[in-house]
């Protein structure tokens, strides 16, 4: 899959983790790589932007918090960031379903 | 365990392995358009990450070198990400404008307010220099206000979005720049006027009048040079989020100012009505025949700065705009 394809719709994957749980950067491309069984490769870098945009526009918010024995900045989804991701859920479910039903050949 | 990993990296040549990570990140900082406390926030969460990815891959068996090397490569090139993170910096100082210009406006009037309470009432006329000066102060003002709602409005629209370009970080910065020139030239003229009472008026508070003008120029320089530092980041593009837009009560003063655009001529005349009848009523004369040239000085004054800074304040379509569209 292009990174282009990706990129997209990654704010709102990266939502999509952070509503099981606060995590640090790694930890989101780490869950990102294995829920997609390693078809999203993108570069592990453009999380960060992405991130800084889902703060930036309030979705998510970071704290400095001690992991591993380090500090680590950890981010959190809020309350405006579930309710977008629940908004990009139901536009990606109609997108879809709409090109499943152009592109999908019944038997 | 990535945690006991990376306490343990520098017996398993960690040397080579910090140099490696911190010559990446010296040129992600190199790369990086903001704030040196903001570059610091962000090379300390890359290097987090540096280090947990090469002590998971120095887990996995990786030897060391091939480690940091991965972990490097799989991080994308300092160019790639400082552009993404350089466009969400830019956003953000984009955001930042029309608050300094705010705060510095509302000083500098508290500043200006302090100096005329602190004066005696003036029962006599106004000469025509104080006359003059207060009204190109009063008029830059309100050219600094204009152009300052121009600018938080662009902002406003943006403050919720994911979504910024280059063009409106561009625009806000420019308008800022302009709202905070005029309040300089107000400040300057206003502190002429300020010094000319102070020479003329016996009962002047000059002390008060010399440290409310000193306090207004530094605000207002400060405010100038704040502005100009400001990284807007505006060749770095993005177009990646594309779902989320602000609320609609955000961008409101957008759509006013696209009303506006269209339809010129209404709201154009409204404000130089209203405008044009509180200068004659403000201008300290005795009959209304005094009064009528300053209400008209300020009617072409508005209707001047419309026709010159509309296309930059996006009030307008430009003369270009206006051929290209026949």
């Amino acid at each position: 899959m292009s990174n282009q394809q990706i990129k997209g719709h990654l704010e709102a994957m990266v939502l999509a983790i952070l509503e099981e749980g606060p995590a640090h950067g790694y930890s989101i491309i780490e869950s990102l790589r294995k829920n997609s069984s390693g078809l999203f490769d993108l570069p592990e870098g453009t999380v960060y932007p992405a991130l800084h945009r889902l703060e930036e526009a309030g979705l998510v918010k970071s704290t400095r918090e001690f992991v591993d024995g380090r500090e680590r900045r950890v981010y959190q989804i809020v309350t405006a960031g579930q309710s977008t991701l629940k908004e990009s859920r139901a536009a990606w479910q109609a997108f879809s379903s709409a090109v499943s039903r152009i592109l999908v050949v019944n038997p | 365990m990535a945690g006991l990993l990376l306490s343990s990296l520098a017996d398993l040549g960690g040397e080579s392995l910090m140099s490696a990570i911190e010559k990446y990140l010296d040129e992600l900082n190199s790369a990086l358009e903001t704030t040196n406390r903001r570059k610091r926030g962000i090379l300390n969460e890359v290097r987090d990450h540096l280090l947990d990815s090469t002590a998971q891959k120095i887990s996995l068996g990786a030897p060391t070198s091939l480690a940091e090397d991965e972990a490097i490569n799989a991080f994308g090139s300092a160019d790639l990400i400082a552009r993404g993170l350089n466009a969400c910096e830019g956003a953000r100082a984009a955001k930042e404008a029309p608050l300094i210009a705010l705060s510095t406006g509302a000083t500098v009037f508290i500043a200006f307010l302090a100096a005329a309470w602190s004066q005696p009432i003036n029962t006599a006329n106004a000469s025509i220099f104080q006359e003059i000066t207060f009204f190109i102060g009063v008029i830059s003002a309100q050219f600094a206000l204009a152009s300052g709602l121009c600018g938080a409005s662009r902002a406003l629209s943006l403050w919720r979005s994911l979504e910024s370009s280059g063009k409106d970080r561009t625009f806000i910065k420019q308008v800022i720049r302009i709202s905070i020139i005029s309040l300089d030239v107000s400040v300057l003229v206003v502190t002429f006027n300020l010094i000319f009472d102070s020479i003329h008026e016996k009962n002047s508070n000059k002390v008060a009048l010399v440290s409310s003008a000193v306090i207004m120029i530094a605000l207002s320089i400060a405010g100038f040079i704040k502005i100009s530092k400001l990284h807007i980041n505006s060749p770095h593009e993005i177009h990646e989020g594309s779902y989320s837009q602000s609320p609609k009560i955000w961008t409101l003063g957008e759509w006013v100012i696209s009303a506006i655009k269209k339809h010129p001529t209404i709201p154009l005349l409204c404000v130089t009505i209203v405008c044009g009848l509180s200068a004659m009523n403000k201008a300290e004369t005795n009959t209304l025949q005094q009064a009528l040239p300053w209400g008209a000085a300020e009617v072409a004054a508005i209707v001047l700065g419309f026709f010159l800074l509309g296309p930059t304040l996006g009030l307008r379509e430009s003369n270009k705009d206006q051929a290209v569209l026949n």
